[in-house]
């Protein structure tokens, strides 16, 4: 299987100001792959950079260090031909459905203009094109929904129409953030189960970005990757069960352990470790040590020195933290 | 336990251009001294409608046409509006959702609090302002020499969330009404808020009744449940009971299809269809196009909400067809 | 554009201005005056023979509104008159319109220098005045024979910079919006993303604000031919005023009281009907142009 996206040593800093005075540094050392066909999580609070990975994976934002490859080629130094060409096998899905969707068009053409202009699809064909593709996603019958506009939709509708919307370039990875998070608790399953099942019956690879922790063992319990970012770094990430089940890292433990339960008892007797700080980290590019450090409660010096580096801890699962794991494996 | 507020069938609708959205549809539920009651629905549902009906906050276009709120034996919605200035925010609060701009963009926290005394009429002096502000800014776990001088923007997510709790606290009220008080925060933001919430109950005595659409929160913080679909009201039971047993076809679908993290993967399952528009509710119960029971009566009749074993509460023919008992 | 989507724009945009009391009559009023223009010039004759002996009658069934000082049919000049100035004003307006929503969505589109060198041309139209410019161009061409097409030309100049201004400021604002980076994504060609993302939000504005320079293009012409600084041609309403008042005497005298009187209730007729017309739009589209959803 092939690397669909790699990402290598990606760091963004977004610099504001006039004379570009003050720094921040959203992202550090981002190594992040998901071959074709697989299944990507990244899990990670807001403030914390999720939105930037996600858009620079998708080449809507340019990392200020690092590469890019999609398909083994370097985005950052493709002709803009080149990228017009590969710029539909990978496509992207907002996280506002309410706003990704132009408000005068009819859902028939929100979906046919891509394909009557990139593809030059017409009439029968197109319709045919169309309904398939609406079928794909759920919306049927497809034709009830023609003649109607997008606010006649629900959100789950509205995202399982920008979806539609952008398997028409038959993309090879999708990548969605936050696609759930803006429409109502009992609709969300099936959207996550609509991005499996795409995954499973075309082989699309999908990067999904969550804040919802049990979102993401839903997606990934069965195959998939999960990594959890933490002031703009990669604190731990590998297989889906293995970091969900087995979190080894401190924040993702109190990540997971702070989630939602259906269940009162359980709600009321666990204990969830508290955090010396809940503020999000601000990082500059001189900060030193592990973002996480201000927090954690199990902080030695060396994590306000060293920015610790990802290290394996077993098969497929590897933590950033001086504390929990070095060279040798876990403490 | 006695009862410290009583809604009557409630009934409240929105008058907008396609005709009238029929919100709330013959609400009724009771809430017990110093207990915690979570109002859960989706959008759409009506539980906004209930706080805005019960605060008297109902937007321009809402019209109230039935109901009662009984709050220690007075009809809230029938007082004048002097008398329910008085009591409100002293003796019952409203905490909004912080993600929806209810603070201030141009004024500073204290000023908040300033406004919030002279809207009800209290004459402390500076001084003691400052120093009631603090003490509830420092319970809701935020530094008051930090926070009393900010601007909102200045302020993240869950503080914001705090500093309307801390608002809402200011003149000691018997009773709180948060509106969604956790959604758009993040998760560890979310819990910390939830462990907040159990302390100043259990610190203050107070009573709490919150509207969320996350029903895991309510498995964290109630003690009471009301799960509301379409404008009514279709189970009302202890959390415990809520959980284990659900008795509603739409409950028992919403418990199956949530993603909790301790939840069985391979058993999620969606609940078929959509909520319904409230512009032209379905007939009948407003739940049947989507229940896997639905019998013919469903369709012809709403189901009232009665009352089954251990003082449970369900509006489902299932229920009143066989095995009725009445209370 | 689908069936459905035409009954959308007849229902949100056009049915308004029938139930707004202001809109439905400036829009009656208007529709008199078009109808004059179009059906009338043609039913009516126009005879321009002077005929002394009938000078400053007073209206009557043979000459509704008298007769001028030429003993020409005032009510006949009228009906001629109307067609220079509503096709003058509905092309000048036109124009406007058009040349506010190309450089408007220039504007828009184009950041950086070339977008800052549009903000200074469309401040300094917005900012000199534009019926004393207006006057001091019309005089340069006055000797120069222009057709309609070229005077409207000459006004639009005055009346595109506040719709541009409006429109880049939308465009600006819609640029933000997921769906157009969605059209990115989507490899759509910069055409498509100009007129069918960015152009299609921005047609109940324009058509909205074409209905609203109505007024200020009938202002001008009418203006402008008063101050004899157009084509002469001697229906124009406002040639007509020029006569009465200068050339005429009817303020001098109690006989020509009629000839003024019918040219500048016209006159006024017509752009109040505008007036109405643009206040009912602002009543009903005001918060909704603004807003957009």
């Amino acid at each position: 299987m092939h690397e669909a996206i790699k990402v290598s040593n990606v760091s963004k800093v977004f610099s504001r100001g006039y004379l570009r005075k003050s720094h921040k540094l959203v992202l550090s050392g981002i190594d992040l792959k998901i071959t074709e066909g697989d299944r990507l999580v990244i899990v990670g609070e807001s403030g914390m950079g999720k939105t930037t990975l996600a858009r620079i994976m998708a080449d809507l934002e340019w990392p200020t260090e690092g590469q890019v490859l999609w398909f083994g080629q370097d985005i950052g130094r493709m002709s803009k031909k080149e990228k017009r060409l590969l710029r539909g096998s990978v496509q992207y899905v907002h996280q506002d459905p309410y706003s990704s969707l132009h408000p005068a068009k009819t859902i028939f053409n929100i979906v046919a203009d891509p394909l009557r202009y990139a593809h030059g699809l017409k009439s029968k064909d197109l319709r045919k094109r169309v309904k398939e593709l609406m079928e794909m996603v759920g919306l049927t019958p497809a034709e009830y929904f023609f003649n109607k506009y997008p606010h006649h939709l629900s959100g789950g509708g509205r995202q399982r129409l920008a979806i539609a919307r952008a398997l028409t370039t038959e993309p090879r990875v999708i990548i969605a953030d936050e696609p759930i998070s803006m429409i109502d608790m009992s609709l969300r399953a099936s959207i996550i189960k609509l991005f499996k099942d795409l995954n499973d019956q075309y082989n699309i690879a999908v990067v999904l970005v969550l804040h919802d922790i049990g979102a993401a063992k839903y997606f990934t319990y069965e195959k998939g990757e999960v990594a959890i970012l933490y002031g703009g770094k990669i604190v731990e990430k590998g297989e889906g069960t293995k970091v969900l089940d087995n979190p080894l890292h401190p924040y993702t433990r109190v990540l997971i352990n702070s989630s939602p339960v259906a269940d009162p008892e359980l709600a009321r007797n666990r204990q969830v470790e508290q955090l010396r700080s809940y503020a999000v980290p601000i990082r500059t590019p001189d900060s030193k040590g592990c973002p996480f450090a201000h927090a954690c409660n199990y902080y030695i010096e060396k994590c306000l020195e060293r920015d610790p580096q990802l290290v394996p801890v077993e098969q497929n699962h590897e933590i950033a933290c001086h504390v929990f794991c070095n060279r040798d494996g876990v403490i | 336990m006695n009862s410290l507020i009583k809604v009557e069938n409630l009934r409240a609708v929105y008058l907008v251009r396609e005709g009238t959205i029929k919100a709330a549809d013959g609400i009724s539920f009771d809430v017990q001294e110093n207990s915690v009651t979570a109002i859960v629905g989706e959008s759409a549902s009506g539980k906004s409608t209930i706080i805005e009906a019960m605060t008297r906050t109902l937007p321009p276009n809402g019209r109230l046409l039935e109901g009662k709120v009984l709050y220690k034996g007075k009809d809230l919605l029938a007082l004048k509006k002097e008398e329910f200035r008085r009591i409100k925010w002293k003796e019952i609060a409203l905490v909004p959702q912080a993600a929806q701009q209810s603070l201030n963009p141009t004024m500073k926290i204290i000023d908040h609090f300033k406004d919030t005394i002279e809207a009800h009429r209290i004459n402390w002096s500076h001084d003691q302002l400052i120093q009631k502000a603090s003490e509830k800014l420092e319970m809701v776990r935020l530094n008051p020499d930090a926070v009393l001088y900010s601007y909102p923007m200045q302020l993240s997510g869950g503080m914001k969330q705090r500093v309307l709790i801390a608002l809402a606290l200011l003149l000691d009220p018997e009773v709180l009404i948060l509106d969604e008080p956790t959604s758009a925060l993040d998760v560890l933001t979310q819990a910390y808020i939830v462990q907040l919430l159990k302390e100043l109950k259990k610190k203050l005595n107070i009573t709490l009744i919150f509207v969320t659409h996350d029903i895991a929160i309510a498995a964290e913080l109630a003690d009471k449940v009301a799960v509301i679909y379409a404008g009514n009201i279709v189970e009302y039971n202890s959390v415990f009971r809520i959980f284990k047993n659900p008795l509603h076809p739409y409950t028992k679908g919403l418990l199956g299809s949530i993603m909790a993290i301790n939840a069985d993967m391979s058993k999620i399952k969606p609940i078929p269809g959509a909520p319904p528009s409230l512009l032209t509710p379905p007939s009948g119960c407003r739940f049947h196009p989507r229940c896997e029971h639905a019998m013919d009566i469903c369709k012809k009749e709403k189901p009232p909400l009665i009352t089954v074993e251990d003082g449970a509460q369900v509006a489902c023919h299932l229920y009143s067809q066989g095995g009725r008992k009445d209370a | 554009m689908t069936k459905e989507s035409l009954m959308n724009f007849y229902l949100d945009y056009i049915q308004p201005l029938f139930k707004n009391r202001k809109s439905l009559i400036g829009l009656i009023i208007l529709l008199i005056y078009i109808l004059m223009a179009t059906v009338g010039a043609a039913v009516i004759p126009l005879d321009m023979n002077s005929n002394f002996a009938e000078r400053y009658q007073k209206p009557s069934l043979k000459h509704p509104f008298g007769t001028d000082y030429f003993g020409v049919d005032i009510f006949q000049q009228i009906v001629h008159g109307s067609r220079a100035v509503i096709s003058l004003t509905l092309l000048a307006s036109f124009l406007a319109v058009l040349i506010g929503t190309i450089v408007g969505v220039a504007r828009g589109y184009l950041e950086g220098i070339a977008g800052k060198i549009i903000d200074v041309i469309i401040m300094v139209f917005l900012v000199i005045p534009s019926f004393p410019a207006l006057l001091i161009l019309s005089a340069i061409f006055m000797d120069k024979d222009l057709n309609v097409l070229q005077i409207a030309l000459l006004v639009a100049i005055w009346l595109w910079a506040p719709l541009a201004k409006q429109i880049s400021a939308q465009v600006l604002s819609i640029k933000t919006r997921d769906f157009i980076e969605a059209s990115k994504i989507l490899n759509m060609p910069l055409r498509y993303i100009l007129f069918n993302d960015i152009v299609k939000l921005l047609i109940p504005y324009i058509f909205i604000n074409f209905v609203m320079q109505i007024k200020g293009a009938m202002e001008f012409s009418v203006g402008l031919m008063f101050l004899g600084l157009a084509k002469f041609d001697p229906t124009h309403w406002g040639i007509m005023l020029n006569y009465a008042l200068y050339q005429a005497g009817a303020l001098y005298t109690t006989q020509g009281f009629h000839y003024l009187f019918f040219v500048i209730l016209n006159i006024v007729l017509l752009i109040y009907g505008g007036i109405l017309l643009s206040q009912g739009i602002e009543e009903i589209f005001n918060p909704r142009v603004r807003g957009n959803e």
